[in-house]
């Protein structure tokens, strides 16, 4: 416990013990509820999922081009449900 | 295609009796019926012979009737035994009050049964086993998925929905992934990772589904705050503060100089709050290393150029702390606080309402009665929400909707790794503050076993005789409020009683009214109590400069997360805690 002050080193070992659900019961509002991913069991695929979002949002980030259409109905049914309406 | 939107009462198995059960699982459409995933997988696919059977396993059996069903009757309760055999040996099948399946059996036919068994000696039995005729798998003879929480439905019943759904979509779902991606990441398609991640053949297809799905669930999530922040700062049209009044005037009223990461956070918001894009920013940083400062600094811009700010707290007592600092700051450049929180009079409230619509208050600091509908500002231009995981998105968006596309800052002191703020605050840009102030002294942190209570209560003791004061953090239990009560109760009795008798010592914990718990941290902060006893209520952080140690208790059962937001959170600087393991 002595060993680090560092916030961001102390709750990534924490995440690693724990797994995201005891991680996220202390944080509780206002996060994402997911119905499969578990962010601690799938941090390779958010990784992976993370370069593929950010590349797709250089290219378009209005999911306008033909091949993005169906990302765009899904993304903007997520964003209904966030309460903040279709974009 | 098939209309996933379906009410889920038409589908085959269902009717609206178990549509009601659905309903409760929160489960009304054909689409929130496939995304109803198992919990868990059961391989009965692999059978044993009866002799291969080791006690207390669940097994497949594949075995012959050799008898018929015969009932015996204790009291209220019937149990019905049924003689099975394979090649290898003979067994009972034995179940409780199934009083219907003595028609389900005949002599001479084979039948697939999964169950517990139980061996003692020579005698095998199966208890309570699921069954399917030899060749139908039903129940048996595959990997049958486990599904959470069923309310009045058994597994078996939402198993057998489940399956007249997966038969009525498969092959009719529409794709949600483009084509690029399903081929780039070798996903499986929609229609298949829907069938194998509710009845996987393999233990393989089910780590296929699951990870086509939660790689669109995640990318969805990942694409919808990426987009809901593009919009923000393409789209709409945000306020620019004036450029006039610089954030440096406001850094010359402070009786200290800022670290170097908090001139650097101020240039980032500065520019931020001078540009016509709307601001979203989250501020990390631990307790103490000046988040507070960086607030004032923004709310100055914001109110030199004619506009209002809001400060929400999670707190009354954060709110009220808050107050205090932005006053002995703001009263000498004559800029006007209120606070805002459900306590005070109505009369007070309605008074800071008008001068609020009127622009007289140029800086209102409150908690979440903020939010209420009656809280009409004149021009609202900044939003600070501290804390943000106790304010979600949806009440992010309340708050900003008082103003006209106000700028955004929300502070955090919990640290949370690049990836996971990518994930759950991918709408916000992130500012760090990696950096204490200079004098700020480290927290010391010990962990240490019980059997040296007694020196840790010598310790406690002598810096109470030097006037300081002490937080004592109790374990959290979990089964429930009553018992976190509880064990605050007893734990205070045994210090006053046993340990310090001469001391002022008093508790706090969650089912207090909030008058209360205010009213005995008041008292704390006005040194007089020696010693706080907590559940983790004290957790929302009054600054008593006095205390200067804390003891937690059995903290293993707090985890690391919590116990570094706990230490943060509350005491700032100067403090040392001691942790107890129970070892």
């Amino acid at each position: 416990m002595c060993e680090t002050n560092d916030g961001f080193v102390i709750s990534e070992k924490d995440l690693e013990l724990r797994g995201s659900g005891d991680f996220f019961g202390t944080m509780q509002h206002g996060l994402p509820e997911f119905k499969i991913a578990n962010l601690f069991e799938d941090m390779a695929i958010l990784k992976k999922v993370q370069v593929v979002a950010q590349e797709i949002m250089a290219n378009d980030a209005e999911l306008k081009l033909p091949e993005n259409q169906l990302l765009q109905r899904v993304v903007n049914q997520k964003l209904e449900k966030l309460g903040t309406g279709t974009l | 295609m098939v209309d996933l939107k379906k009410d889920v009462k038409y589908i085959k198995g269902v009717g609206p009796n178990r549509a009601e059960l659905l309903n409760k699982l929160g489960i009304f459409t054909l689409q929130d019926l496939i995304t109803y995933y198992p919990r868990n997988y059961e391989d009965r696919s692999k059978p044993k012979t009866l002799f291969e059977c080791v006690d207390g396993e669940e097994a497949l059996i594949e075995v012959v009737a050799t008898s018929k069903i015969v009932e015996t009757r204790f009291g209220r309760k019937t149990m019905q035994k049924l003689m099975i055999g394979d090649e290898t040996a003979n067994a009972e099948a034995v179940w409780f009050n199934q009083t219907y399946l003595k028609s389900k059996f005949s002599i001479g036919q084979k039948y697939r049964m999964y169950g517990k068994i139980d061996r003692k000696y020579r005698k095998i039995q199966i208890m309570s086993p699921v069954f399917d005729e030899y060749g139908t798998t039903q129940n048996t003879g595959r990997i049958v998925p486990i599904y959470p929480l069923t309310y009045n439905l058994s597994q078996n019943v939402i198993r057998k929905i489940m399956e007249n759904a997966i038969n009525e979509v498969y092959g009719n779902i529409s794709e949600t992934l483009p084509e690029y991606l399903l081929k780039k990441y070798s996903l499986l398609s929609i229609n298949q990772a829907t069938k194998n991640i509710h009845f996987p053949k393999e233990l393989e297809d089910f780590q296929k589904a699951r990870t086509r799905l939660v790689f669109e669930e995640l990318l969805m999530t990942q694409l919808a705050l990426l987009k809901l922040k593009y919009y923000d700062k393409e789209k709409i049209k945000g306020i620019a503060f004036s450029k006039k009044h610089k954030i440096s005037e406001m850094i010359e009223q402070f009786p200290f100089t800022l670290t170097n990461a908090q001139s650097r956070v101020l240039d980032e918001i500065e520019k931020d709050m001078e540009s016509s894009k709307m601001m979203n920013r989250l501020l990390q940083g631990d307790v103490g290393s000046g988040k507070t400062a960086i607030a004032m600094c923004a709310a100055y811009k914001a109110v030199k150029s004619g506009y209002q700010t809001v400060i929400m707290a999670p707190t009354a007592i954060l709110a009220t702390q808050h107050l205090e600092n932005f006053e002995k700051i703001f009263s000498k450049l004559e800029i006007k606080c209120e606070l805002l929180i459900s306590g005070i009079t109505k009369k007070k409230k309605e008074d800071i309402l008008q001068r609020l619509k009127n622009g007289e208050i140029d800086i209102l600091i409150g908690t979440h009665a903020v939010l209420e509908d009656n809280v009409e500002f004149k021009n609202l231009g900044l939003v600070v929400t501290d804390e943000q995981h106790r304010f979600g998105v949806r009440q992010r968006n309340k708050i900003t909707k008082k103003g006209q596309n106000p700028d955004t800052l929300v502070m955090s002191a919990t640290p949370i790794p690049r990836t996971l703020a990518l994930i759950l605050y991918g709408d916000l840009d992130i500012s760090i503050i990696d950096e204490l102030p200079p004098n700020r002294k480290k927290i010391q942190t010990f962990a240490v076993s019980k059997h040296m209570q007694e020196r840790v209560d010598n310790f406690i003791k002598k810096q109470i005789q030097e006037g300081r004061q002490a937080y004592i953090v109790c374990p959290l239990v979990e089964e429930g409020e009553d018992n976190n009560l509880k064990s605050v109760i007893e734990l205070a009795e045994k210090y006053q009683k046993e340990i310090f008798p001469e001391y002022r010592i008093s508790y706090l914990h969650g089912k207090m009214k909030q008058k209360e718990k205010d009213e005995i941290m008041l008292k704390f902060k006005n040194h007089e109590i020696d010693i706080l006893i907590s559940t983790t209520v004290i957790e929302v952080g009054v600054d008593v400069p006095n205390s200067n140690i804390m003891v937690i208790e059995d903290a293993q059962r707090f985890g690391l997360a919590r116990i570094t937001s706990i230490t943060w959170q509350s005491w700032k600087r100067r403090i040392s805690i001691i942790l107890y393991f129970k070892i």
